[in-house]
């Protein structure tokens, strides 16, 4: 959990340096890092429920799970920033904007980023998500509902609804989506 | 809304004397816990250098990102919407919105395109290109599906449904 804090954190600093990286600067993209708040929240929530198998601290995990469960349900009202724990999200995950983000049962490689109202979740009726490489970047109100494989580097463009299985590096657009370009470098915009 | 209003004052309120300088440190934290609680109320945010008209008129349901340059008067914004750069592209420019444009619920606007006046833009559509004057857009991508359109009742209501002429396009 602290390696993947670690990567996530330095991935936000890279993230916000945007030529003046001052100690009030930081502190203000933090207050406006939703995402970020929302993914420590996130990792916060996993270890606590890994640490209730834990022979020695078991107790003071459950104790403070209602402490956990609490900053989750404050993140998914007031951010609109749904990152269930039984998704498993890669260190160094980039959340954009809040609001309408539903991540569950999925699992997400490292170094991704994700938009606002994107959704990430089962088909309806279904129980496995689809399985994102590393180094995914998938645009605003896109929407990936079923167990789809997302090679590593692929782009979803903004607004695309994914329904099949992405190859590495494909960008991908439309509604459904359809493989636009090939070999896409998208590490520019990650 | 009004949060915006106010952050673009304190932007380009430039203090002078020493207790102008304090009372400026006082309305910073006052703006930072300003547009942190509009951010979270609404679950949308306004970017500071977005000049927004007056009589712009946003959907209570929240959830709109708004980084464009400009959005003139009589435009309804309706809830889900996102209008921004192209991704890692902030030279390029943001989208320039016209006056009595009618964008509906779960639009996507991005890129430095220009969107002209009276356009309607059907629910759920993604935008990447110009948009002429009076013109209806819908789908993804976007195509024109009406040329001269009467979007003025439309901004009256709240409705989201659009019942288009037939026998146009």
């Amino acid at each position: 959990m602290f390696d993947d804090v670690r990567v996530d954190w330095r991935r936000f600093k890279r993230s916000i340096q945007e030529g003046r990286a001052t100690r009030l600067h930081v502190l203000h993209k933090l207050l406006h890092g939703y995402g970020q708040q929302a993914l420590l929240v996130y990792r916060l929530e996993r270890w606590v429920r890994h640490m209730r198998t834990h022979p020695l601290v078991w107790p003071a995990a459950i104790a403070a799970t209602p402490t956990v469960w609490l900053m989750a349900a404050y993140v998914r009202r007031a951010y609109g920033i749904h990152l269930d724990s039984s998704a498993t999200i890669g260190p160094g995950l980039l959340i954009g904007h809040l609001g309408g983000i539903h991540v569950r049962q999925c699992r997400i490689g490292a170094q991704c980023a994700i938009q606002q109202r994107v959704r990430l979740e089962p088909a309806p009726g279904g129980s496995q998500g689809p399985r994102i490489g590393d180094r995914v970047w998938i645009g605003a109100h896109a929407r990936v509902s079923g167990a789809f494989r997302i090679g590593d580097g692929a782009t979803v463009a903004p607004g695309s609804v994914v329904l099949c299985d992405v190859e590495p590096g494909w960008l991908m657009a439309g509604n459904p989506a359809r493989a636009v370009r090939s070999g896409v470098d998208n590490s520019g915009i990650l | 809304m009004a949060g915006h209003r106010i952050t673009r004052r304190y932007l380009e309120w430039q203090p002078s004397t020493r207790a102008g300088r304090a009372l400026s440190v006082v309305a910073a934290a006052g703006v930072e816990l300003l547009s942190y609680a509009s951010a979270v109320v609404a679950k949308g945010q306004i970017a500071d250098y977005c000049a927004v008209e007056p009589g712009v008129y946003f959907s209570d349901l929240g959830n709109i990102m708004l980084g464009a340059s400009k959005v003139g008067r009589g435009t309804v914004i309706h809830h889900d919407v996102t209008i921004g750069a192209r991704a890692g592209d902030h030279v390029a420019g943001m989208p320039s919105i016209g006056r009595d444009v009618w964008i509906g619920p779960g639009c996507v606007l991005y890129g430095p395109i220009r969107v002209g006046d009276g356009v309607t833009i059907l629910p759920g559509t993604v935008v990447s290109k110009d948009v002429p004057d009076r013109h209806v857009v819908q789908g993804y991508p976007a195509r024109v599906v009406c040329r001269d359109f009467d979007n003025a009742a439309l901004r009256r209501t709240l409705a989201t449904e659009v019942r288009l002429p037939t026998g146009t396009g």
